[in-house]
């Protein structure tokens, strides 16, 4: 099988995401929920969805070409064994876990990644708005250690896949808690509501793709308290239903942030994270979370 | 002719959602939302004074004492709020109404009357 065209899980599961789309609507409007969702926003989610894939298509090639060239390097291969395949999606996991932290912690990762928090909304919908400037953001990379140990590119990619599957579901209100032992192991719609929120001492929780257990383990966890409301969003919220505008806001600020910076501090606003400037005059997440303890 | 049917699919979705009767304008229901969302702003807003539209469908703020920032605008966007912090002399009063300028356009505000004699106070 070396060398196949890899199937993508995500081109067959698109009908059920717009099954469940409408079932969540149905609910919703059911539930009186009458603000679940907006025309505007549901119209911005899902054109940048369409759009994601389209720019996903043009930087396919090259990321394939990168990941069978760094398979190249692999001193063994795992071949198609069908453990291969159980570790592969745990490790691709791990992999998710730690380019998802990395984007929100390095502005760089995060100037792509931002287009998918900027819904003031959380709802299926929500799910699908997926970044245009992945590519750019070399979001890639993360799974380049996977290849590189011996897993087949075109396993890793369908892992990605079913991993991307996994996480729409998980984009709703519709569903409070799921089972003890569930919400122990697996990434929930409580876990991922605590992810999307910008109460202080929500920001920066819950990067997990599949497994929440990444978070337990890397100290990131953050348990939903369902006696507070959650506002969703990101701490500059976008102010906008601009397609371009929600795309790339963040890499015009960041250009911005570099044009007018002084030389030595330049490549912070790259390399840092968000909210970090040079004299101190923003908020890092770290910074709202103790203002908001010291508040308290 | 994927991509035509994920067209199709959007444009259907969006339809529905509309439909569906989900094009609500934004509603803030007590001056204590009002205060909760400024104080998620950037910076952290401590409002003191609140200056609600009758409606709920926007609000301005203010901090009190030394050190003391601009106002706060809560504008509408669709169904959410967006927080805008805007000069004072981006504010006027006029008959009764408070008329803010915001990045996206004036907001105007439809306030109460003690409401307006309270915003002359503590715009001054």
């Amino acid at each position: 099988m070396r060398g196949a065209a890899p199937f993508d899980p995500v081109a067959y599961a698109i009908p059920v995401f717009v099954a469940l789309i409408l079932a969540e609507v149905w609910w919703s409007r059911r539930a009186g929920r009458v603000r679940a969702y907006e025309t505007r926003d549901t119209a911005l989610s899902l054109f940048i969805g369409l759009g994601s894939t389209l720019a996903g298509m043009v930087s396919a090639g090259v990321v394939a070409a990168l990941m069978v060239a760094a398979h190249g390097l692999a001193a063994w291969s795992f071949g198609w064994a069908w453990w291969a395949w159980a570790l592969c999606f745990v490790l691709d996991d791990l992999a998710y876990y730690c380019f998802h932290r990395s984007a929100h912690r390095v502005r760089w990762f995060w100037a792509s990644h931002v287009n998918h928090h900027s819904s003031q909304h959380y709802n299926l919908s929500t799910a699908l708005r997926q970044s245009w400037t992945g590519f750019l953001a070399l979001a890639f990379v993360f799974r380049l250690p996977l290849v590189c140990a011996g897993f087949e590119p075109g396993m890793v990619a369908v892992c990605g896949g079913f991993s991307l599957i996994y996480q729409f579901w998980i984009h709703t209100e519709a569903i409070g808690r799921m089972p003890r032992w569930f919400e122990a192991v697996m990434n929930t719609p409580s876990h991922h509501r605590v992810h999307h929120a910008i109460n202080p001492r929500y920001l920066d929780r819950n990067f997990a793709g599949t497994f929440i257990l990444w978070d337990r383990l890397f100290g990131t966890f953050e348990a939903e308290d369902a006696r507070g409301q959650i506002h969703y969003g990101i701490v500059h919220q976008l102010g906008s239903f601009g397609l371009l505008q929600a795309v790339f806001h963040e890499w015009i600020a960041i250009a911005r942030d570099v044009w007018a910076a002084p030389w030595r501090h330049k490549a912070g606003y790259i390399w840092r994270e968000p909210g970090w400037s040079h004299d101190g005059s923003r908020e890092t997440s770290a910074m709202i979370r103790a203002r908001r303890a010291l508040e308290e | 002719m994927q991509f035509g049917l994920s067209l199709l699919a959007v444009i259907g979705l969006c339809a529905a959602v509309h439909l569906a009767g989900f094009s609500q304008p934004a509603m803030l229901a007590s001056e204590a939302e009002a205060r909760a969302l400024a104080r998620l702003a950037p910076g952290g807003f401590a409002p003191a004074h609140v200056a609600m539209d009758q409606h709920g469908r926007a609000a301005l703020l203010g901090e009190a004492g030394e050190g003391a920032r601009g106002l706060l605008l809560l504008r509408p966007l669709g169904g959410r709020f967006v927080p805008e912090e805007v000069p004072r002399r981006s504010v006027r009063l006029e008959h009764g109404r408070l008329l803010v300028a915001s990045e996206m356009g004036v907001v105007t505000l439809d306030i109460a009357p003690e409401t307006a004699a309270r915003v002359q106070a503590w715009l001054a």
